[in-house]
């Protein structure tokens, strides 16, 4: 956008020169040239630098993420995800209310997958229809009466959260079937410390490389009732996955076995992994592959991921599998618009963070104003993930427009529509100038016996001008998260 | 009310030796209103240790899994059970079933299914049926049934578990569980709630092989579930025996499961159904005329048998 008013290019701070800040919510500056409090320090010693330093330090950091290893499937291939060394900034005292947001919500859903496998009393009382929760494609029919240990169902959620034009943070997805990045998150400040230690001086950065531990704290709650000292194992597809370092990491940080489905077998109706030793019993799984591929006898037959025989254990309780089998209902974008009656229903609370409007257009007045107004919104497919399935409305084509209507009117369950939000911006290191790119956050929280939220998470960036997806899938990248306490 | 003994029997032999096999039968009669059951019970050989679960529509569900080497698997279901014909229903007429509360609580059985969905090939073979929907819905629904079975060939053997109704209406022809399932299909392509049966059926005409059943039963507001069966219309009698309900065949397959171990080299099933008679617990199948029968079918996916897909890998 070459003709918006820009930061006065001030010869002391050629990084930011011409870095315009207008039109949406700036991440940094409250203004041309004024950054927020919470970046003050480190503004400063931005300000300090001369370009050429920071961007040294930049492509550091980057070989130092390619010899990691640290590989993000796109398109059928693996590429490095993408990192940029300035921080994205949140002051503690605004975190503190997000947090409690981000609990009440996971909370809620938890809640709300007990429910609709169990008693189903939202459904009695008229909170959402049933039609929606049986037509979702992570509904799990073999999951209905079935009691995971503690009722718990949710053990680790990614709530992808936005913040708009005027600064308010708003939810813009769940991700509670199976959300990856954590180990992201953890290396980014791993690398961030190593390149670019100066940084942290003179502030309080809330520190997340327990973020594992707090991970395992929660999966070791949630063993099967009267084992003290619980086996827990992390599933994986393999190495063809494209989170494989994700996988890998985790388990490595959490100090537990990576297996692979043919590494464990049921006997008696309980589940166990080969060892040199012999069989084990596994009591706990955190389990990186789908619903339907973990047992091939009981639910998808051509699965060679799963354990055959796993389904009767989960239905007897001898074993957790986290997250839950059938969480995914309540990924479905259109079980999102009813995440805030949903959770005044469950906790009696109001909404702490706010959501993006949405429109189911299955219902009639919502399908009709969708259809008129395609130009301002987006469109996403109820089950789409990954940036796919979804139509940008006001930067599509009249043709792509007409052909999303023609899918929405052909099968209106399949798809939600949302006013487009417009992003906020942070600064991002493009050819050794700094440029506002929008971003999103993905924090991760764990529930155990409580819910405990991440510091921060995992800033997403759209590397590409004006773009908002910022999916990891979508060639977006990502910055380390501080949490600034003073 | 007639009482019926029935043994429905499923026998596996694979290509060699096969372990880690593991099951789930729907094989168990239910209670209900159309029956009694006296008495149910399952074997298997290898012999396995029963576990059972109810399951999301409340058919009785038993698991079992067999790790040691075998190279046949004998699966038993037998039970004798009192039924009842089917109800008569009075004519609800299509207001019964445009009520909005009514498709939202049935909405699982309007929508479309794993083995039921409606592409256009089934809406034209609808239209080419020429239901007569003047006389209400359960009158179109008796007409469908007849239009279904004068329409596609009975023809044992012409398909598989996974046929797709798209193909047994350009074959126009099929067996009891494709007919169940397009008739399924026509029902939801309409805005009827309709779900699949599968049980066991005392055929009074058949000679020669009996084979497990499927038909379908909609629900027509008022009237509750209506059964309805393409490949024998008209069912007010009492020679149906209920297993168990679902969206579709895949829901409710006699038997499923995974092993490690050579491919299937033959499956055989066989249903034997009798008319007991109280004071002789013998089983006979001399009675009332020769309503017995039993049926054995080499075919490797014939209606009813394990889901080959669910086994070797």
């Amino acid at each position: 956008m070459p003709d918006q008013p820009s930061v006065q290019n001030d010869a002391a701070a050629p990084l930011f020169a011409d870095y315009a800040t207008d039109g949406f919510y700036d991440e940094m500056f409250a203004a041309p040239g004024e950054p927020r409090q919470a970046y003050a320090a480190l503004h400063r010693r931005l300000l300090r630098m001369e370009p050429p330093a920071f961007a040294s330090k930049a492509r550091l950091a980057e070989s130092a993420y390619l010899a990691q290893g640290i590989t993000f499937a796109h398109d059928g291939r693996e590429r490095p995800f993408p990192f940029d060394l300035l921080p994205r900034l949140i002051a503690a005292e605004e975190w503190a209310q997000v947090e409690l947001g981000l609990a009440q919500r996971v909370r809620a859903l938890d809640r709300f997958c007990q429910d609709i496998y169990g008693p189903a009393r939202a459904i009695a009382d008229g909170v959402l229809p049933r039609h929606l929760v049986v037509t979702c494609g992570g509904y799990q029919r073999a999951m209905v009466g079935v009691e995971p240990p503690l009722g718990r169902f949710v053990h680790l959620a990614g709530i992808d959260l936005v913040r708009d034009d005027a600064g308010r943070w708003l939810v813009l997805e769940d991700n509670v079937r199976s959300p990856s990045g954590m180990s992201y998150l953890v290396q980014n400040r791993t690398f961030m410390r190593r390149v670019f230690p100066e940084a942290f001086r003179g502030q309080i950065v809330e520190p997340v490389g327990h973020g594992p531990y707090l991970l395992l704290w929660a999966l070791q709650a949630v063993a099967p009732v009267g084992v003290d000292n619980p086996r827990v194992v992390l599933l994986t597809p393999g190495p063809a996955n494209a989170a494989y370092y994700d996988h890998a990491f985790l388990a490595q940080q959490m100090g537990i076995p990576l297996v692979e489905g043919r590494d464990m077998v049921v006997r008696n109706r309980r589940l166990y992994v080969k060892t040199t030793a012999g069989r084990e019993r596994v009591d706990v799984v955190y389990r990186r592959i789908d619903d339907t591929f973990l047992d091939p006898a009981s639910l998808r037959p051509d699965s060679l991921l799963g354990v055959a025989g796993l389904m009767q254990v989960v239905r007897e309780g001898r074993v957790a599998i986290c997250n839950a089998i059938g969480t995914g209902v309540a990924d479905d974008k259109a079980i999102y618009a009813y995440m805030p009656d949903l959770i005044r229903y469950y906790l009696d609370e109001e909404p702490i963070i706010g959501q993006v409007p949405t429109y189911l257009p299955e219902r009639d007045a919502d399908r009709d104003y969708v259809l008129d107004h395609l130009e301002r919104l987006f469109v996403k497919a109820v089950d789409g993930a990954g940036g796919h399935g979804m139509l940008a409305g006001a930067a599509a084509s009249p043709e792509e427009r007409e052909a999303f209507a023609r899918r929405i009117a052909a099968n209106p369950r399949a798809y939600i529509a949302q006013e487009t939000v417009k992003l906020s911006r942070a600064p991002v290191l493009v050819n050794g100038g700094f440029r506002p790119r929008h971003v999103d956050l993905r924090p991760f929280v764990v529930y155990g016996r409580a819910p405990v939220v991440v510091p921060g998470g995992l800033t997403r960036v759209a590397l590409r001008e004006g773009s908002l997806v910022v999916n990891s899938s979508q060639g977006g990248g990502s910055k380390d998260t501080w949490v600034i306490s003073g | 009310m007639a009482t019926f003994r029935a043994v429905h029997t499923t026998e596996l032999r694979y290509r060699g030796e096969v372990s880690e096999s593991v099951n789930e039968a729907w094989l168990t009669p239910p209670h209900s209103d159309r029956q009694s059951v006296r008495e149910a019970g399952i074997r298997t050989f290898p012999e396995a240790e029963l576990i059972r679960h109810v399951d999301a529509y409340r058919n009785t569900v038993t698991w079992f899994q067999i790790v040691d080497r075998h190279d046949r698997l004998v699966v038993e279901s037998h039970a004798i059970v009192d039924v009842l014909p089917a109800r008569a229903h009075e004519e609800p007429g299509w207001a019964a079933i445009e009520d909005p509360a009514h498709a939202n609580e049935l909405a699982e059985f309007l929508a479309p299914s794993r083995h039921v969905r409606w592409p256009a090939p089934i809406a034209s073979f609808a239209d080419e049926l020429e239901l007569d929907e003047t006389d209400g819905v359960l009158g179109w629904l008796r007409s469908l049934e007849r239009g279904l079975n004068e329409t596609v060939r009975y023809a044992p053997g012409s398909t598989g578990v996974e046929t797709a109704v798209e193909e047994v209406v350009h074959a126009r022809r099929g067996v009891c569980q494709d007919l169940a399932h397009l008739g399924i299909a026509i029902c939801r392509l309409r805005g009827v709630p309709a779900r699949y049966v599968s049980g066991w059926f005392n055929d009074p005409a058949a000679e020669g092989p009996l084979e497990s059943h499927a038909w379908l039963e909609a629900h027509l507001g008022p009237a509750g579930w209506v059964e309805s069966d393409p490949t024998h219309p008209g069912m007010v009698h009492d020679r149906y025996v209920r297993l168990a309900v679902g969206r579709d065949y895949g829901d409710v397959p006699p038997l499923r499961g995974s092993y490690v171990g050579p491919p299937t080299a033959e499956m055989e099933v066989q249903v034997t159904i009798d008319e007991h008679r109280e004071p002789n617990p013998t089983p006979s199948n001399v009675l009332h005329g020769s309503v017995a029968g039993s049926a054995s079918g080499g075919e490797p996916d014939g209606p009813g048998l394990p889901d080959p897909a669910a086994s070797s890998r």
